[in-house]
């Protein structure tokens, strides 16, 4: 059976599909992708079990035909031919022959496939309750909060980001480690109807936010324990997290100590240098903070100490020395877009929150690191 | 108890013969021995010159019946077997009838004795005539002097070790004598004062803390294996304590202690995975099988045996072995003391080593020094140089560091590496502790008596970087962990503590398990992404001073190949 196909769109479904099969997969067929071949469309499926994508593309053929190749091989010869349209030709036993209509080239490619046969049947995508988002937004809403969430897969409620509307018309997206959490809350000009909240994957997380581009728009909805976004001509089918979320407002604090105001970049540029003298997992750097200024240091045994200074506005002649990871705070000022932010000081060991100058609906919370002597000397 | 007679003459036959006085400690074997057969629960041994100038053996046994004395001395008379059949099933240290008359052959002989449901008892003396017998009324029992040992062979003399070590070997003759029969108290006495006291033990586990020190059940395990035949047991090392001589290695069959030449190989193919060359584990086993299925009559010191089924043997040995290495293990206190002990270090010296400590080294005498039983076995702490760290080639299976680093290469397993690193750096007093505060605490809930448990150790968790509280109905809030146990899983941790707690068998105080726990959780695993900079610094730490190349569970995580080893591979040398 002849497929005709234009081989710059074949490349990027194939790669859109194949980036979340594992080659570990212990079941076979899973480390394929699926080819579902119809007059006018080729449909391309891959699953881990967890998460499926379906994306689709123009080709052209006269009946319809399913078959299953390895993606990273399809992808690997596609990506070395020249941008002509390609004719595949699919025989019975899913001998998938490449040829390039280039008049440069003259070669003969044939990928072996496989029977479609035991590849899992994907749920469709479901209207009912959808959203319209656009594509921009919910791309700020994932990408501005999933720093923050765990990569750990022990506590799976935190292996994810966590979506409720508080209020009617808005939207908030919650990540965190347990050790830190980011919090973002946005307008829409719909009711979004999330229940109780919803708690999407990780992985899904990072599989969306490759997919969603600065313009368009993106569908969503979810049934039980599945979710689904239409993305342009893929879809992507993820399952829920089980599990409650816990009650992030109550860690955000009511009231300041007291607040300061720091130069994003330049309070990001002197966590960087200063990190460099610390250790992992803790990255202790200490912030003293007084008379306008904050004094960063770090002092690691064997390794060395770093000291910097930079000028900030504070709203009380307030001082304070607070133990803080620095990864974290980089994570956190990376994703601050102001030129300014606020920094919510509450205490030795509780939360430091950072924000966005003009912007309270954008909050970062790091917990800090307390120096504590242990008393058995 | 039975009265003594001589042996038939078919019977005799059967009798594995040869020498029986070896050297003095022979003579004190055979002495406790019969006290023991005669169900003495106090022995007292008196030794005086070595053994040579005189052995006094008493002992508040059944005692000897007046009649009998002469033949007690008399060659082939014994109370503990009467015919053929008696010799497949002997379930007393004596059956020969020999080791007094072979005794009394070669030095003067005085025995006195009395049961203690007779009035009077006899003494019998040795003199060049032959022996006389006359009263005797004192305590029950039989006291056995044997003076001038060898008097009449002074080529057997010459022969001997130095005094000194003749009386090390009797010492280490009574000790292994004494493990099986912890209720039973010995003292031994030398000129210089008192050798051996070791009182009444509840238990055989006991017993061997009187002999090796209280410690000593830090570094051992009790293990035990059953069938219908066979009921073995046996204290074996824990994998971190490795000793430079088989002096542990012990057999006992029916609680004599035997030589079998096998033992030493199964119990170090059984712990290949920890032990290192030239190391060797302790190993006291104890075998319990019905006297029929033992052949103890094939040597004349009875010092080897025949066992029905040595395959068979060897398998329970081995399981027995196999069990011991499979439990969890934690480091103990006193591997964290700075080393010492350096390969190649020169040896202590006799008298300043370690306190003095009973301890025996092999079942024959030697010149050695015996080895001291509670010094760190040198290779647990690396030769130290601190400025080569060396050269890491490579990450192999995604868990183990490769590193070539004076002349040698490194196989370093890095999670269990990890571990190490972390848990010395929680144990280690007196440090500041970083705590990381947790956005949403974590509550546990516990069984009730953990619960109980937990709260009582509070401040000790506290000291490590936890904050805790009680929180309601036998659950915890957790609201700080320890910053350096990053993203761990908090309740794994707690599980892990837990079940270390209520495992008796395993050493090291609260604090040390909080640790290990910690330790376990927060190292990386195979499999997790490693960097340069990681495997880097971990190796650099590692390699400093003082470091125990151990994980918190004993297990070995350096292996090392030297060059000459890689050339010999090659035969390039
Ligand atoms: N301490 C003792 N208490 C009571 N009886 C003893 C004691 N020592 C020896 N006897 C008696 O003397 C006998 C002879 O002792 P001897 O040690 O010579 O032979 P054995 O113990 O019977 O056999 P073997 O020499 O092979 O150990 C014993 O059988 C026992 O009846
Ligand atoms: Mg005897």
């Amino acid at each position: 059976m002849i497929i005709h196909v234009s081989r710059e769109s074949l490349l990027k479904s194939i790669n859109i599909a194949d980036s979340i099969v594992s080659s570990k997969n212990i079941n076979i067929i899973l480390s394929n992708c699926l080819f579902n071949v119809s007059q006018d469309t080729t449909e391309i499926v891959s699953t881990d079990n967890e998460i499926a994508v379906r994306t689709k593309l123009g080709s052209k053929t006269d009946s319809t035909i399913s078959f299953a190749a390895n993606g990273k091989k399809f992808s690997s010869i596609l990506k070395e031919l020249p941008n002509d349209e390609l004719v595949l030709n699919v025989n019975e036993s899913f001998l998938i022959d490449i040829t390039s209509t280039s008049k440069e080239l003259k070669g003969h490619y044939a990928l072996f496939g496989l029977s479609p046969g035991e590849f899992p049947e994907i749920p469709q995508f479901t209207d009912d309750n959808s959203i319209e988002f656009d594509q921009g937004f919910l791309k700020k809403m994932i990408s501005k909060v999933m720093y923050a969430a765990s990569t750990d897969t022990i506590k799976p409620v935190f292996n994810g980001i966590y979506f409720v509307s508080e209020t009617p018309g808005t939207i908030t997206s919650v990540g965190t480690d347990s050790r830190r959490l980011s919090l973002l809350t946005r307008s829409i000009d719909q009711e979004a109807n999330l229940g109780s909240g919803i708690i999407i994957p990780l992985k899904t997380i990072h599989e969306l936010n490759r997919l969603l581009e600065p313009a368009g728009t993106c569908r969503f909805s979810f049934v039980n324990n599945q979710c689904f976004f239409k993305i342009a001509d893929t879809e992507i089918i993820s399952r829920i997290v089980d599990g409650q979320f816990p009650n992030y407002r109550q860690v955000v604090p009511k009231e300041y100590l007291f607040e300061i105001e720091v130069e994003t970049k330049k309070f990001l540029d002197s966590v960087r240098r200063v990190m460099i003298f610390t250790r992992e997992p803790a990255y202790k750097i200490i912030l003293n903070i007084q008379d306008n200024k904050i004094i960063l240091q770090a002092n690691t045994p064997e390794l060395g100490e770093a000291e910097e200074e930079i000028a900030v506005k504070s709203n009380k002649d307030e001082k304070i020395s607070i133990g803080i990871n620095a990864q974290f705070l980089i994570d956190s000022l990376k994703e601050m877009d102001s030129e300014y932010i606020t920094c919510g000081i509450t205490g030795q060991m509780s939360p430091l929150t950072i924000s966005p100058l003009e912007d309270r609906n954008y909050l970062s919370i790091i917990m800090p690191i307390q120096i504590k002597s242990s008393h058995n000397e | 108890m039975e009265r003594i007679r001589i042996l038939p003459d078919a019977v005799q036959k059967k009798i594995a013969a040869g020498e029986v006085v070896e050297a003095p400690f022979s003579v004190v074997k055979e002495l406790v021995e019969n006290s023991i057969d005669a169900g003495a629960t106090q022995v007292d041994i008196q030794v005086s010159e070595g053994g040579l100038k005189k052995i006094v053996v008493r002992d508040n046994g059944s005692g000897i019946h007046h009649d009998d004395m002469s033949l007690a001395v008399a060659e082939h008379a014994t109370s503990k077997i009467r015919d053929i059949h008696d010799i497949e099933r002997i379930g007393s240290y004596g059956f020969r009838g020999e080791a007094l008359s072979s005794i009394s052959a070669v030095s003067r002989i005085t025995i006195l004795s009395r049961r203690a449901e007779d009035e009077a008892g006899a003494r019998l003396y040795g003199t060049e005539a032959g022996f006389e017998t006359t009263g005797y009324a004192g305590a029950a029992g039989t006291t056995v002097i044997v003076e001038n040992l060898f008097y009449n062979i002074p080529a057997r003399k010459k022969f001997l070790k130095s005094m000194r070590s003749e009386l090390r070997a009797i010492r280490e003759t009574i000790l292994k004598i004494a493990i099986p029969h912890p209720h039973i108290a010995f003292t031994l006495e030398a000129d210089d004062g008192r050798r051996i006291t070791l009182g009444k033990a509840e238990s055989i586990g006991r017993r061997i803390e009187q002999i090796y020190g209280t410690g000593i059940m830090n570094d051992l395990c009790f293990v035990r294996l059953k069938d219908l035949k066979i009921a073995a047991s046996g204290f074996f090392s824990k994998p971190h304590f490795l000793k430079s001589s088989r002096s542990m290695q012990i057999l006992y069959v029916n609680k004599r202690a035997v030589e079998y030449k096998y033992l030493g190989f199964i119990i170090t193919r059984a712990y290949e995975a920890v032990a290192v060359k030239g190391k060797y584990p302790a190993g006291i086993i104890f075998l319990d099988l019905d006297p029929g299925l033992v052949d103890v009559n094939i040597h004349p010191a009875k010092r080897e045996v025949k066992l029905f089924d040595r395959r068979y043997i060897e398998q329970l040995i081995t399981g027995l072995a196999e069990k011991a290495l499979s439990r969890e293990h934690t480091v103990q206190d006193r591997l964290f003391i700075p080393s010492e002990a350096e390969q190649g270090a020169p040896h202590p010296i006799e008298g300043e080593s370690a306190p003095e400590r009973p301890g025996f080294s092999s079942s024959s005498a030697q010149d050695a020094v015996p080895p001291p039983l509670v010094r760190e076995p040198a290779e647990l702490y690396h030769d130290v140089e601190e400025s080569k760290r060396g050269k890491i080639l490579g990450i192999a299976f995604g868990a183990y560091v490769v590193c070539e680093r004076n002349d040698s290469i490194f196989f370093i397993d890095f999670h269990a590496a990890h571990e190490r690193v972390i848990y010395d750096s929680l144990v280690r007093r007196g440090e500041k502790f970083e705590s990381q505060a947790l956005v949403f605490p974590v509550i546990l809930e516990l069984p009730i008596q953990d619960h109980a448990l937990l709260l009582e150790n509070i401040e000790k968790f506290s000291e490590i970087g936890f904050d805790i509280e009680d929180f309601s109905d036998y659950s915890i809030k957790i609201s700080a962990v320890p910053a350096l146990a990053g993203e761990a899983d908090i309740s794994g941790i707690f599980r892990d503590f837990f079940t270390s707690l209520h495992d008796e068998r395993e050493p090291g105080g609260v604090s040390d398990k909080i640790a290990a726990a910690v330790a376990c959780h927060a190292a990386k695993r195979a499999g997790d992404r490693l960097t340069h900079e990681d495997t880097d610094l971990l190796v650099g730490l590692i390699f400093r001073e003082g470091v125990v190349l151990r994980c918190p569970h004993g297990r070995p995580f350096v292996y090392r190949i030297d060059r000459h080893d890689i050339e010999r591979m090659f035969k390039r040398s």
